[in-house]
Parts: structure tokens; sequence; C-alpha cells
């Protein structure tokens, strides 16, 4: 009965702050790691990278001019174990390390990590797990260096078998009032909702379409909400995300990242510069 | 005041009285009874005493007063315990005298010295009357919460109900009212505990190496004795605080007395009045209790329970929370010779149901248990036996998404839902003998239990020595082992293969205590340790139930919270039986009298520790409520014969939480995940807070009325229970503990 008291406090403490803190971006933060494909397949390899952003846009891959990152490192864990702490439950000597080339991307073998990690679990397992409606999920971190500091962040992907749909959530558009961001005015609020593509959401074993969500970011301005979900009912190739409000920051080019997860770890990032007078 | 001053005052009044009624006829008798005005129950040794004479009750309370006088007479009873009586009555007449019990502002004892001792081989305890504890500044009135002033017993955050003793979890110590196992001892929040105050006789916490008397218990023992009613005549009282409201009533039935309680909180009422736009918050608690004693004492009937609620709600969000209980039982002791026994059987019924949203837990309880002892006095001591049976069928029903399996692992079969039924058989005997001219006393005992939900038997031996130095000093040891079974909700979800044992606990206590009339007042000292085997551990992080390492639970108040709630809500995890715990300790307590000030002052160092499964978590880390240091200074004294005043001053060290060392981006989940320093590393602020409390009486013809005004935190110190952070983990604040919290109160006895 006390957990149901401390939970209705912290409810209660939940105030309607005009804007969520994580959305607004003051310094660089990696947001995303998008994959190609959405999933790993048995036999076969995917590319990742990583969406660098700060306050004014996106940053560039290595070596790329004065807005780009300093160095990117990934590594893949064993299936095997419960990663909580990367550094402690993924250190690099016990994980798959990975080569990044110069425009940031790495690529991950699933043949190279079943062999790496042979030893941690039982035989047969990894193919099998592989197999399971939900495959075998493998953590991947990333360390970013980036003016100074470096940022660690985590990736969550999927190892299936070879006959299972995977595909990444793709956005259609991201509306500002109904239609295509035109030039916003400083202070004022704005509708702002997100499309999809509903043939790229995977149809799951029910039968069921796969459930998303897009998290929000930007460098200007401030937006009600981090994550907006599309209603359970919506079904059809265009899937739309419940409203939220954006309210314009000062004059100048305020950029908008979506970041969009679905049920089965695939993962798309946009980035919308929107015109602010 | 003493009865030798008493004595000679009653003496001049009545010389005084006699001269000026002096009469030439012949003297006649006085006789009567001297009886309890509130209880109606014959007053055994009292002195009654008119002119030059004085006798004392016999058994019945009766008394005879030969040639007493003639005429009016002026009559001075005196009584341990009672306020002195001075009552006119006419020679010859047969008359009742009503002795009221010490005003409960101006004779309220804190400290009752004995120097003279019998020793036995039991261990020693904290013993605390209803007056004593509802005089208590900090305690809201609320006499089991005084338990929490007692050494040994570490704070809880919030001022929530719970008792940590001597490092043990909270549902490590069991309570139990007249022999009947009470399943919570605070309403929701801990703003209240299940039973009034009026209904508390006394109570008495055994911190650690309790007899085999009882079982099934790891850490301390809670034995409350319920309050008889009047003897004489039906009298109601009732109460009115910032909470809640409750009534009682009391008074002669069915050959033997009865007591009625009932109280509800209304702060729900309140809030509902309140006009709110979606937002909806509907707390309330209720509970109630009928009592009824044969005249001899020797046949006890009682019934209570609980209902607790909580609906809240903000449009799209709901949760619903209810738990009630209640207990029927009889308590029958008699003695025949030198061989007493005592039978009590008891039922209960708990629910639980939790709805949050779309998910739902909801479980039920009945049980059925019997209690009997059997216990021959001898020339050295008593042998005891025993038995301690208790049956459960546990009903379950759970909407709820399982919890995380860990890894590789294969999912277990859960049932959703069902029925479980285990039967607890305990049986128990020690013998307790006194030697070396009564001075020395050796008490062992065995008990031995099977235990339903884990199917297995356990042997439980135990030993405690006592030592009568001189008649003020004694010391005291103990030994014991004492197995504890898993909570039924633990059972829900286990893994194949990894059934749940009891967990068991090795205690050991040394104590010395000093009693004396010219320290004016005790010091006892008492050294515990204990070793926890078999605990029950989180199979997916390894985590002992106390800290999750990596997890935002990883101390402060929601850990705190989870740890107190566990035994009604479950733990929700995997567990296995893979986890240790050691706690150890030094526990003083000084109470003196000085004047009219009474008081004490406890000071406890202890350490409690715990280790998850070897594999994940290598070392010892501090028990969620580990606190190293915590001292209580209370003192009260009377103003006046209708006042009294009281403060209590609490330092204790702060609860450990686990440090957050970095953070990592999750981009699947799109948040930000904190890297935790070693578990339980660091700790909260100091605690320090300084409670008053302020009664007055009134009395009158129809009854009396008491005001009493409870603050907590009357400087208003912010104090930190608990750490939240911002949404990337780079700065955190503390979590405010209770602000300065008055509770004022009515009672009314008519």
């Amino acid at each position: 009965m006390r957990l149901a008291l401390l939970a209705l406090v912290a409810l209660v403490a939940c105030g309607d702050d005009a804007s969520d803190p994580i959305t607004q971006l003051t310094a660089p933060r990696v947001i995303a790691v998008v994959t190609e494909p959405s999933a790993l397949v048995l036999d076969a390899s995917i590319s990742l990278e990583a969406v660098t952003v700060d306050e004014q846009g996106p940053r560039t891959a290595v070596g790329t001019g004065d807005r780009s990152v300093s160095a990117v490192r990934m590594r893949a864990c064993s299936p095997w174990r419960v990663v909580a702490d990367p550094g402690r439950d993924c250190p690099a000597e016990a994980a798959l390390a990975l080569v990044v080339d110069a425009a940031g991307r790495a690529t991950l073998d699933a043949a190279a990590l079943a062999d790496a990690v042979a030893a941690d679990g039982p035989p047969g397992a990894f193919a099998a797990l592989a197999s399971t409606p939900g495959g075998l999920p493998v953590a991947i971190i990333i360390d970013v260096d980036v003016d100074g500091t470096t940022l660690l962040v985590r990736r969550d992907i999927a190892l299936v078998a070879p006959d299972a749909v995977r595909t990444n959530p793709r956005v259609a558009e991201v509306r500002v009032d109904g239609g295509a961001p035109a030039s916003l005015v400083a202070g004022q609020a704005y509708e702002l909702s997100i499309v999809l593509d509903g043939t790229s959401l995977d149809v799951l074993p029910d039968g069921a379409r796969e459930q998303v969500r897009a998290a929000l970011y930007s460098g200007r301005g401030e937006l009600a909400d981090h994550i907006v979900e599309p209603p359970d009912s919506q079904v059809g190739e265009v899937v739309l995300t419940s409203p939220t409000t954006y309210t314009a920051g000062a004059a100048g080019t305020a950029w908008l990242h979506v970041v969009v997860t679905d049920e089965t770890a695939g993962m798309t990032s946009v980035a919308v510069p929107l015109v602010v007078e | 005041m003493s009865r030798s001053w008493i004595t000679s005052a009653a003496v001049l009044v009545a010389v005084g009285a006699s001269s000026a009624y002096a009469q030439p006829a012949p003297a006649r008798a006085l006789t009567g009874s001297v009886v309890d005005a509130t209880t109606g129950l014959p007053v055994v040794g009292a002195l009654v005493a008119t002119g030059v004479l004085e006798v004392t009750t016999d058994e019945r309370g009766e008394f005879v007063l030969a040639d007493a006088g003639t005429g009016w007479l002026d009559v001075v009873v005196v009584a341990d315990g009672y306020d002195p009586l001075v009552q006119r009555a006419r020679a010859g007449a047969r008359i009742t005298l009503k002795l009221s019990a010490n005003s409960l502002l101006g004779g309220a004892e804190l400290i009752t010295i004995e120097e003279t001792r019998e020793v036995d081989g039991r261990p020693p305890t904290y013993d605390v009357t209803a007056d004593v504890v509802r005089t208590l500044p900090g305690s809201g009135n609320d006499a089991l919460k005084s338990l929490q002033s007692l050494p040994g017993t570490a704070r809880v955050p919030f001022g929530l109900g719970g008792l940590v003793v001597r490092g043990a979890a909270p549902r490590d110590t069991n309570i139990f009212l007249d022999g009947i196992e009470v399943p919570i001892l605070y309403h929701f929040g801990g703003l209240a505990s299940f039973l009034p105050s009026t209904m508390i006789d006394s109570m008495e916490l055994v911190s650690s190496g309790y007899g085999v008397r009882y079982g099934r218990g790891q850490g301390g023992l809670v034995d409350i004795r319920s309050r008889g009613g009047r003897a004489d005549r039906w009298t109601v009282g009732s109460e009115l605080s910032l909470l809640d409201a409750s009534a009682r009533a009391e008074g002669p039935a069915l050959g033997g007395t009865a007591s009625v309680g009932l109280r509800r909180s209304f702060v729900d009422a309140v809030l509902a009045a309140v006009p709110t736009s979606d937002l909806t918050l509907l707390p309330r608690y209720l509970d109630s209790q009928v009592r009824w004693q044969s005249r001899s004492g020797k046949l006890t009937a009682l019934l209570f329970g609980a209902d607790d609620g909580i609906a809240f709600s903000t449009g799209d969000s709901v949760l619903d929370a209810r738990q009630s209980f209640v207990r029927a039982g009889v308590r029958y002791a008699d003695k025949r010779g030198a061989t007493g026994f005592t039978v009590v059987p008891w039922i209960g019924f708990d629910r639980t149901a939790v709805v949050v949203q779309e998910s739902s837990v909801i479980r039920s309880n009945a049980t059925a248990a019997l209690r009997a002892t059997v216990q021959h006095t001898l020339d050295t001591g008593f042998v005891a036996g025993g038995l301690d049976l208790q049956a459960n069928r546990y009903a379950y029903q759970l909407a709820t998404e399982p919890p995380p399996l860990p890894p590789g692992a294969m999912p277990a079969p859960t049932q959703r839902d069902g029925t479980r039924w285990a039967a607890d058989l305990g049986v128990w005997g020690e013998y307790s003998y006194r030697f070396a001219g009564d001075r020395f006393a050796i008490q062992p005992g065995l008990r031995g239990d099977r235990l339903g939900l884990t199917n297995e038997w356990v042997l439980d031996p135990r030993l405690s020595f006592r030592q009568l130095l001189t008649p003020a000093v004694t010391l005291s040891q103990s030994i014991g082992r004492y197995h504890q079974p898993p909570l039924a909700t633990a059972i829900d979800y286990q893994l194949p293969g990894s059934p749940l044992r009891a967990s068991y606990a090795w205690q050991a206590t040394a104590g010395v205590s000093v009693v004396s009339e010219r320290l004016g007042g005790d010091i006892n000292v008492t050294a515990f340790g204990a070793a926890l085997r078999d605990l029950p551990v989180d199979a997916v992080t390894g985590a002992t139930p106390t800290a999750a390492p990596g997890s935002a639970a990883s101390g402060g108040a929601s850990a705190a919270i989870r740890d107190l709630t566990e035994e009604q809500l479950g733990r929700y995890a995997y567990q296995t039986s893979a986890g240790r715990g050691r706690t150890y300790g030094i526990e003083t307590q000084v109470r003196r009298r000085v004047g009219p000030v009474q008081g004490w002052i406890a000071y406890t160092y202890s350490r409690s520790f715990r280790q998850g499964d070897p594999w994940s978590m290598e070392s010892y880390a501090p028990y969620i409520l580990d606190q190293p240091h915590v001292l209580t200074a209370l003192a009260t004294m009377p103003l006046g014969s209708r006042w009294r005043v009281g403060a209590r001053v609490r330092l204790a060290s702060g609860n450990p939480i686990t440090p957050t060392t970095g953070r990592y981006f999750d981009t699947s989940q799109q948040e930000f995940v904190p890297l935790s320093g070693a578990a339980l590393s660091a700790r909260l602020p100091l605690f320090a807070q300084l409670d008053v409390r302020v009664d007055r009486e009134w009395r009158r013809s129809w009854g009396t009325l008491k005001l009493f005004l409870d603050v907590q935190n009357v400087s208003n110190r912010v104090n930190a229970e608990g750490v939240s952070y911002n949404f990337d983990y780079t700065s955190q604040q503390y979590t405010r503990g209770l602000p300065v919290f008055p509770s004022l109160g009515l009672e009314l006895a008519l």
C-alpha cells in the first residue's frame, strides 16, 4: 500500500512543464544509431552509423570539417550477458570490436559475432534463439569523441533468422500545423505531427502491425513532448502520430530531429530544418 | 508521592474530621470495597484510613474498619498507580470507593525502578505501557509508532510505519496481538497503526534472541496486549484528530467485560469536497475491534480488522489499491496447581488488490491457526512446550507482464491465477533452570517447524543465560537459530530446478542491565550480531532484495518503500535462495528521572550488510536501511497537574545510496541510463529532527477531555530521504523528508 502511495506522490509531482528538458539540445549528443538493414541476419552483416547532433544541427563524420566528430568506436557485446553497465558487463576485451570507416560507419558480421561469443553461451543456442519471434538481442556500445568529451551510447539490435522480414520505420513527412514546414514566427506555438510510411511497419506473428514511437529533439525552441506515438487504431499506408506542440525559438534555423523506433528493434532518424523569422 | 506522606496527611485530615464530628455514641464499623473507577475491577492492597485506623483491602478489594467512629467520617484511600481519594462516609455504612488511575498527564511513569528482581532465562526486552507511550513526543499519539524510539530500531523514511530492528528487514519482525499474528502494523502511508492506542494495554519489543515459543521469523518480535473493558458500567469515548476520528465503548456484557472500537480516516472526504479538474485522490483507512473478556480473565475473544484503500486518477492514469484483513480468535488461559496452559485458536482473511491501468494483482489469504502452550512451574524454574500450527490458502490473480528472465533461461511456466495450500507445523519445548541461589538462570529450547510453502523441515535450537550479579546488575546472553519461510508472493516466479528455501539467521546477544534507585534510573547495554543465510535473491541482477546495482532503486526512498511493502505486494522478480547477510552492533539506553523530568537517551551503533548471488555480487553491501548511528533523546515533564510537555531529538546516519558515476544514452529506449558506482557505497546526509508535544487534560463530572498537540520536525528542517536526478544524470537533488507535521487531537472519555 505504501508503494501505491509513493506512486501517487510521484504522479502528483509530475507537473505540466512547458517543455521536456531531454528534448533540448544544449550540447553534442548521439541520439540514434541507424542500421542497414534493420536487423542482423544470420550469415549476413549489418552496417551501423551513429547520429550525432547539437543545437546547430547534425554533426558530420570524422574528418569532414569543423562540425565533424573526433572519433567513433563501436563494439558488440556478448548476447549471453545482461549489459547494465557497459564498462563492467561489456568491456572491450570481452567484446567484438568493430572497424569504423571514414564515413563513421561500422559493419558487424553475424558469423564473426558467433565466433567471438561462442564460448560464452550454450552450443547451438546462437542460431536457435535467432529463430525465435523476437530474435536474439545484441547490445552495441558506441563511444563518440566530440568537442573534447566522449559520449557513451548503446544500441540494441536483433539477430534474426534469414526468413525474418524486418524493416526500418520510414518517416514520410513532418507536418507543422498540418502541412509542410514553412517559415515560423519566433515565440509562436505550432502543432507538430510525424507521418510514417505504414508499409515500413513490420507485421508481427499475431498479424498485427508493430507499434512505433517517435522521439523529438531540437536545438532551438521548445517541444512539449519527448515521445509521440500513433493511436493504436491506425491501420493503413499512412500513420500519423498524435499531435504535439512546438514553440519556435529565436530567429534563425532551428533543427528538428526525429528518431523513430519500432517493436522489432528498427530505427530511423531524420533532421528537419525549420526557418524561424 | 510516597505512601507514608499520604498516610500522615490522611491521619491529620481524619483526626481533624473526627474531632469535629466526635459523638459520645458507640463507634461503628465502616465496610466496603475499593474498585478501579475505569474497569470496575477490585483494587487489591489499597490502604484505607480514617482517624488513626488503617487497613488494606483484601484480594476482593474489600475492607472492614471496625470501630471506625460515629457520624460522618473522612476516608482516605491510597493505592499504587491511582490518584489518592478522600471521601466522606457515614459510620456504619457500606461504601464503594472508586479510584482513578494516575492522571495521564501527571502520573505517566516512563521509568519504573525495581531494584529487587528475580532472574529468569528470558532475553531482555523493552516493555512499554500504553499510558507511557501515548505521552511520548513524536509519535502522533500512536502507541505503536513509539516503538521506533526504542534502542536498536532504525529510522524509517518519511515517518512511515515499519520496524527495522537490529538491522533486520521490516518483514523479518513478527507482530502479535494477544497471540494472534497481525499481517500489517500500519495503515497505508504509515500514518496510523492498525490498532488505536486506546485499545492497547502494553507492548513488548524483543529485538532479537527470543525464545522458541515464537518462530517463522528471523528478526524481532512485537507482542501487543489489548486492554480490557470496564466491569461496572458502560462508558463511551472518542478521539478526533486531523487525520481520523474514532469511537470506543466498553462495559459489562455476557458475564464479563466488552469493548468495541471503530476508527475511520476522513482525508478522502475532505479531498472529495475540494473541486479539482481531472485529479481524483481518495485515500482512506478503517479499523475496528471487538473484545470480550470473562470476569475471571481466563477467556478472551477478539475480533479486529482493517481496510485501507487509495484511489487516484488524472484523467488517463488510474491507480486503485485496496488492502484489508480481519482476524478472529479466542484466548483461554488457566492454571491447575503448578501447571498453566494457554490456547489461542484464530482464523484470518487478508486481501490485497492493486490495479494500475490495465494491470492488476489480486491476492487473498485465508488462515486458520492454533497456538497452544503448557508450562509447569518447578522450584528451580519451569518446563514448557507447545504447538504453533497454521494453515493457509493463498489465492492470486496476476494480470501483469512477467518479470524479466535471467539471460539464457528458458521461460518458466507461470500460473497466472490459482490457489496454493500450505500448512506450517511448529512444535517446541524449553526448560528454564535457576541455580546458585537463584542468581543464575539458563533456558535452553528447541523448536521444529515444517514449512508448507517450501515443503521442508527445519530445526531451531536456542539458548539464553542470565546472571544476577548484584540486586542491581544483571547480565544476559543468548544464541539461537531462526528460520523464516519465503513470502507467498515470492513463489509466483521461480526458475525450474531452483526452488526457494526458507532463509535463516543465527542470532547472538550479550547485555548488561543496571537498575538503581541511586542512579535515578537504569542503564541497558546490549551487543548483538546475526548471520543470515539463504536470503531470496533477484535471479536477474544477482542483487539481494535490498539493492539492485545499476537500477534506479539503488538506495534512497524508493528502495526503502519497496522493502516496507514487500510483504504485501511482493518483489516481482525471479528469485533464488543465494543471498547472505550479517548484522552487528551495540545499543545503549540510559533512562533517568531528575525531579519532574524523566526520559531516556538511546544510542545504537548498528551495521547491516547483504550479499546477493556471489556470481554477480562479489562482496557485501550495506542493507538499504543500514544506519550506523542512531541517537534518540526524549524527555517529558508535567507542568502542574493538568499539563505535560515533552520533546524528542533524533539523529541518525543517512540511508545508503548507490552513487551515480556516469551515464550513457540508450538509443533504443531514447533515454539516458545512469552508471552506478559500488552498490550502496554512499550515504544521504545526517538526519536530524526535533519533535515536541503538549498535553492538557480537563476533568469534569461528566468525564475527561484531553487535548494533545504533537508536532514532528518542529524546526521544519529539510532532511534528505532520497536522491533524484535530472534527465541525463548530470545533476542531483535530494528528496525532502517530512516537513513540520502537526498532529492535533481531542480525546473524550465519558
